[in-house]
């Protein structure tokens, strides 16, 4: 069975990998490729602000290497796919690449606001490695005294941290009221703020970046308040989409957002094409509503699911996962499921506590745990986060269990008190 | 293959496993690093002990960024700490609660099973840690355990 992957990410690789481990296991003859249009092994986008801070060595963001492709029988075909058809792919430079079965982790790129401006020299994503070459480059060349970041998301909090711990100055500009507005309530992410401010990174809520301004290279970014900030260095970080333009004509089902859909064999509306990774969409495991939740760990199980449906092992996808942890400096966030203002007119309970150092809010509906922000506790989040996944129902729990005060779970959350 | 069995109806929140752990692993008596926790609520005199339980799928391997953590030889699962970079995403997903930040290397740290012959087991005077064949026998242990522990009962 010949076998064409198309994306070297971690969803991509993880299918290519275990489809080979399983066919070696159960003694099966396939035929794997990878087709790739970076000319780089896999590397792992997740800790790119840890090399830009200077806490690791670029070298660690490669996580294997072109030989142990070749040891696990993985084949490489270097180039863009242009082209989807029903019994093979056309990729640029290469040529026709003919599939019994197609996987595609096609992944996902950044969605760019049409900011005027945006294309001029030191304006930069931060999505591919050869993005980061670009901007380490550009930092050792340059040596920019002041950054703004566009979008207070995910990855231009990261970003903003790493670059504030080079010694940059750093603003951050954020069309939503808060910091992180998708991931955390208002207490959260006032505390985020907080340490963001009380760590010299420069927040403008409720702000549109109007134009970045420069002649060879960025000195200015305006804002619709009519603040301009000198900056020799953009990141715009505003957010993903899937990367399946080249799908449109083909027949394969795609969601409103443009995520290919797929069911719980991780089949796509076409037979013999599977799809996973950040280019799909998805139930959420907590909401079970479709989504597209672009996570490592989804990626990794997607990709594991895919590889035993290929083989013949039949399994299920369960739903993806929508659990983020960020390091604010200090501070340490972690967050999952639904938040509280998502909830207007629903009914819920929430459990909620403020300390110095640490923060919890759990939100339960229904008797059952869908949502949580914690920052400075860890080793709680995993349980909670199980036992919102299993739907397990904590009411009932709770008046079972003679125990003072507030939620009782189970031994972790004693601690949380 | 043995597994290991956490007993907190027989765990008198001694520390013993906590010193022997750190021991054999770091060479010094630190409870902070060691890989297991006892957590200790005197007022309603109950302790548990927590460990990695070395799930047969594990969640933590899933989310490592850097594909650092794996099943070893024993069936243990292992963190390659030259790979680990810090990030704690395995401490966030681990349903046990199970994994440790060593504040020291800024990595996380987790049972590894001594290798196969696990010392906390091996220690403990109370059997509130087994190291033995899991049977039919000790999974209904173990359930009657937790419905004691926690007045829940599943009729």
């Amino acid at each position: 069975m010949k076998i064409v992957v198309v994306g070297n990410g971690i969803a991509g690789y993880t299918a290519a990998s275990e489809i080979c481990r399983l066919a070696k296991k159960l003694n099966e003859k396939i035929d794997v490729t990878i087709v790739t249009k970076e000319k780089t092994p896999i590397y792992s986008p997740c800790i790119f602000h840890l090399y830009l801070s200077g806490q690791i060595e670029r070298d660690r963001l490669f996580i294997h290497s072109y030989r142990e492709y070749r040891e696990k029988g993985i084949k490489l075909v270097f180039g863009e796919v242009k082209e989807v058809r029903d019994e093979s792919i056309l990729v640029e430079g290469y040529g026709e690449l003919p599939y019994d079965k197609l996987v595609l982790a096609i992944g996902s790129k950044p969605a760019i606001p049409p900011i005027k401006g945006v294309n001029l020299n030191g304006v930069f994503t931060c999505k591919t490695i050869s993005d980061i070459d670009e901007v380490k480059s550009y930092l050792d060349r340059v040596n920019p005294r002041r950054a703004v970041i566009i979008g207070a998301g995910l990855i231009g909090v990261e970003m903003a941290v790493a670059l504030r711990m080079r010694g940059i100055e750093v603003c951050l500009v954020e069309l939503m009221p808060r910091v992180l507005p998708l991931l955390l309530d208002e207490e959260a992410s006032n505390i985020v703020l907080s340490e963001l401010e009380k760590n010299k990174v420069k927040v403008h809520l409720n702000a549109r970046v109007l134009e970045i301004m420069g002649d060879d290279r960025v000195n200015k970014v305006v804002l619709d308040s009519g603040d301009e900030i000198e900056s020799q260095i953009v990141i715009v970080a505003t957010g993903m989409k899937p990367n399946t333009e080249i799908l449109r004509k083909t027949g394969i089902r795609l969601g409103d957002r443009g995520g290919i859909i797929v069911d719980r064999y991780m089949m796509t509306s076409k037979r013999d094409i599977y799809a996973c990774g950040d280019c799909i969409e998805y139930k959420d495991a907590i909401t079970n509503k479709p989504t597209i939740n672009m996570l490592w760990i989804n990626s990794r199980i997607q990709g594991e699911i895919t590889a035993s449906n290929i083989i013949g092992i039949e399994r299920e996808y369960l739903g993806e996962y929508n659990i983020t942890g960020v390091s604010i400096f200090n501070k340490h966030v972690i967050a999952a499921g639904r938040k509280e203002e998502e909830l207007r007119g629903r009914k819920y309970d929430v459990v909620e506590e403020k300390r110095e150092d640490r923060y919890y809010k759990i939100i339960i509906s229904d008797g059952k745990i869908i949502g949580f922000q914690l920052i400075g506790e860890f080793r709680v989040a995993g349980i909670l986060h199980t036992l919102a996944i299993k739907k397990v129902n904590i009411q009932e729990m709770i008046k079972k269990i003679e125990l003072p005060r507030q939620l009782r779970l189970i031994p972790y959350s004693m601690k949380l008190i | 293959m043995k597994i290991l069995i956490l007993n907190p109806d027989r765990c008198i929140g001694c520390g013993t496993c906590e010193m022997v752990c750190s021991l054999t692993n770091e060479g010094i008596f630190n409870p902070t690093l060691s890989r297991i926790n006892v957590f200790r609520y005197s007022d309603r005199g109950i302790n548990f002990p927590i460990t990695c339980l070395h799930c047969d799928d594990p969640l933590c391997s899933k989310i490592c960024p850097v594909d650092a953590i794996s099943k070893d030889e024993h069936g243990a699962v292992i963190v390659d700490q030259s790979r680990c970079v810090g990030c704690k995403a395995c401490m966030m997903i681990c349903p046990f609660g199970a994994i440790i930040f060593d504040i020291y290397r800024g990595e996380v740290i987790k049972c590894n099973l001594c290798s196969g012959e696990p010392k906390c087991a091996q220690t403990c005077v109370w059997d509130a840690i087994e190291w033995i064949e899991p049977t039919l026998e000790v999974a209904r242990k173990r359930r009657e355990v937790i419905e004691k522990i926690l007045h829940y009962s599943s009729t």
